[in-house]
């Protein structure tokens, strides 16, 4: 070999590389073709329901006729969050809106069923979605981890063709068998990601008869993009103002008390797609913040039904999970044999939000047990111990994510309260551990772990102690987290607002919402200081603007069993249909104090 | 500085390395042995038999490179070549893999953001010096020039 023939051979690599680079992107991508016009997608669902209830379907708009989308469109009739029947027409929309809806009626299954006559508007009436066909691309197939993130989701189905016979899947059908972000499971449900692309190609094989051999043999997968016309807009554009705040908020207070239990106790996971409770091992730190947030809700706006709720809860809690932890005066809350701060801390500050909007000896005493506990288990450095060993009677010397956070504002709500100084002491040296020393190590300025409880209990404190560490710590977290934080046109969903490091993962919508509470703090606190807050202001606006798009409002309601349960409700993300109780918690806790702080500030004004 | 008329070089010319450039050879080979010996056996959490193979033949074959360079013996060179030229495909063939997925993800996905450029980078960081850059280097050092006089 000589230098020559090396240096040719490295620069023509470099070349055929980024000739090859510039194919595949071209291959991959789909060039969105066009879209009905709003007229003629009203007209298609006035007219399936026409169809369906008897009546002379209404005249298409004058576009309608000539519209043609790049492939076949999907007719799918659905009936409690479940496909009943479905047509794959042509690519003309009118002729397949007609065949649509005479094989509709003309099939007994569907006429048959209970919802097919019921009135339009009607909650558990049949609902009709039009799958507008947009565009195809290939499937990357054989790649593992490539292949599953092959198919974008909620915008992209996926097509297989053999001898000549299709089967589809549509984007709202994979939605709604919780398809998406089922790809690659990661030991933390949270950041799983993609579609399990083999699953759905032998489904969609046997579908036409076929196994996924013979897929593999001699047919093709492709994906298709398109666009579904439904009643139920998910995500649905909303301005960012007070009174669409205050709405979104009293709605989830109202979501989360629509399935609490005459017990106290809440729907720890809510299912769309079922219309009721998911079993799942019952949380204590989420029941307990939920909690804080109905109290909150009824001290800021006003919500008597709310107050009552947290009253339940808090009674719940009293009466099947507090215990004595040391001294007689120390009451801890247990929950499946185990004593964690986090517990004890949430219902802590429930009971003080709970308070805060008026007195109740009971949960006064409450308050008080659990305030002394917090305060015993404090470390000499100002760290708090996170468990506590019934057994034994003695703490446990661990550290847990968010606990530390939650004991600090716990205590800072309960001083508010109860005007007791030893919580102060407490919460003052807590602090000065978690904004200081206990986050200044070597990268520190470029790692961060959720501080939402941090930055809200410092918030809370910026009132009564002298913390300027505290602001820089929160302001800090907050910049790092603008450059994280999705504009539009960043993914490809409408997920401005939301945080992430790369499009390939869905957006969860929780993290938004807990984040945007501490920046609401953040925000708070920076103002109390006179500094600048038009960037914190924004940040915290495009977060509001992602929660306000994406809540059940009312939420793709031919997915859900029921339309009405759901109403109010915030899933985990925009590819799931489940709700768990401290996602409204978070995501309706920062929209109300927002909306406090955008009402006093005009009412300053 | 200008060169003075009429004086030699005395940097020595293709695959005519002095013996400070083959310790110096040797001591890269056998360290990128070491490394790829610890990833394929140490760092990766589970066993995939072509990653362990190609993984380890490599690493036997720099580990043979650079014992020979350390010790001058006859055949280092030749051995150095095929080592650096198994590595420096293994490692195009990479690069080009990875290049090609994230243009893929990127037509599929539009841009792929800041997240994605973070993580081509970072791997890029991993794979290029050692899987590119030395071996080319090393290849570069051992390859003959291209001027016909020079020694062989």
């Amino acid at each position: 070999m000589t230098r020559r023939l090396l240096a040719r051979l490295l620069g023509g690599w470099a070349l055929a590389t980024l000739v090859a680079c510039v194919a595949v992107w071209s291959w991959s991508r789909i060039d969105p073709g066009p879209m009905p016009s709003h007229a003629t997608g009203r007209w298609a669902l006035a007219a399936l329901d026409a169809a369906r209830l008897g009546r002379e379907p209404p005249a298409p708009p004058a576009d309608a006729a000539s519209f043609r989308a790049t492939g076949p469109v999907v007719v799918i009739a659905w009936w409690r969050g479940r496909a009943i029947a479905r047509h794959v027409g042509t690519e003309s929309l009118v002729d397949t809106v007609e065949a649509a809806s005479r094989a509709f009626a003309s099939d007994e299954d569907v006429t048959g069923l209970a919802g097919w006559s019921l009135p339009e508007g009607d909650p558990q009436a049949v609902a009709h979605t039009v799958t507008v066909h947009r565009g195809e691309g290939p499937v990357w197939l054989g790649v593992p981890f490539v292949e599953s993130l092959g198919v974008v989701p909620r915008k992209e189905g996926l097509r297989v063709t053999v001898d000549g016979r299709d089967a589809w899947i549509t984007p709202e059908e994979l939605l709604a068998q919780g398809f998406y972000d089922r790809g690659v499971e990661t030991p933390l449900p949270d950041l799983s990601f993609g579609v399990p692309i083999d699953r759905l190609v032998d489904r969609l094989a046997r579908e036409i008869g076929s196994e996924a051999a013979d897929v593999r043999e001699r047919g093709t997968v492709r994906r298709f993009r398109a666009d579904t016309i439904a009643k139920g807009t998910w995500p649905r554009k909303v301005e960012v103002t007070e009174a669409a705040l205050r709405e979104a908020a009293v709605e989830g207070a109202r979501f989360l008390l629509r399935h609490q239990r005459v017990d106290g106790s809440y729907t720890y996971i809510y299912s769309g797609r079922a219309g009721g409770p998911r079993p799942d091992a019952y949380n204590m730190p989420r029941h307990a913040g939920t909690t804080y947030f109905l109290a909150q809700v009824d001290r800021l706006h006003g919500m008597p039904e709310a107050r009552a709720g947290a009253r339940r809860a808090l009674g719940w809690i009293l009466r099947h999970h507090v215990r004595r932890c040391g001294s007689p005066e120390s009451w801890c809350v247990e929950m499946h044999g185990h004593v964690e701060m986090g517990s004890s801390a949430l219902a802590a500050l429930a009971a003080a939000e709970y308070l805060a909007g008026g007195d109740d000896p009971e949960i006064r005493r409450m308050l008080d047990g659990l305030t002394a506990f917090m305060r015993s288990m404090q470390r000499e450095d100002g760290e708090m111990m996170h468990e506590y060993d019934l057994r034994n009677d003695r703490p446990v010397d661990v550290q847990y994510l968010y606990y530390s956070g939650e004991t600090a504002f716990a205590l800072l709500r309960a001083h508010a309260v109860t005007g007791d100084e030893r919580d102060l002491a407490v919460a003052r040296k807590l602090m000065r551990h978690l904004t200081g020393a206990g986050w200044d190590f070597l990268g520190s300025r470029y790692y961060y772990g959720e501080e939402h409880w941090t930055c809200i209990a410092a918030a809370e404190a910026s009132d009564r102690i002298e913390m300027p560490e505290a602001l820089d710590f929160c302001g800090r977290w907050a910049a790092f987290n603008r450059e994280v934080q999705y504009r539009e046109g960043e993914t490809p969903w409408p997920a401005s607002g939301a945080y992430g490091v790369g499009p390939l993962v869905v957006p969860r919508l929780t993290p938004v919402a807990s984040r945007t509470e501490a920046f609401i703090s953040t925000h708070e606190m920076a103002r109390r200081a006179g500094h600048d807050t038009t960037e914190l202001r924004a940040q915290v606006e495009r977060g509001l603007g992602m929660l306000l798009r994406w809540r059940w409002d009312p939420g793709p309601t031919h997915l859900f069993a029921d339309p009405e349960g759901a109403h109010g409700g915030l899933p985990g993300s925009p590819v799931e249909l489940e709700v768990r109780n401290d996602y409204v918690q978070h995501a309706a806790s920062a929209m109300i104090r927002w909306a406090d702080f955008l009402e006093r500030e005009r009412t300053r004004d | 500085m200008r060169r003075r008329e009429g004086t030699a070089r005395k940097v020595p010319r293709g695959g005519a390395a002095t013996p400070e450039r083959r310790r110096v050879l040797g001591a890269v080979d056998l360290a990128l042995a070491a490394l790829l010996l610890f990833m394929v056996w140490g760092a990766l959490p589970a066993r995939w038999w072509p990653v362990d193979t190609i993984g380890t033949l490599l690493a036997l074959l720099l580990g043979a490179a650079g014992v020979g360079f350390v010790q001058g013996a006859p055949w280092a060179r030749r051995v150095g070549i095929a080592a650096g030229a198994v590595t420096l495909g293994v490692g195009l063939v990479l690069v080009t893999a990875l290049a090609l997925t994230v243009s893929h993800v990127a037509g599929l996905y539009g841009p792929v953001g800041q997240g994605g450029a973070l993580i081509l980078f970072t791997v890029a960081l991993l794979v290029l010096p050692y899987l590119v850059a030395l071996p080319a280097a090393q290849l570069w050092v051992l390859a003959r020039s291209d001027d016909p006089k020079a020694p062989r």
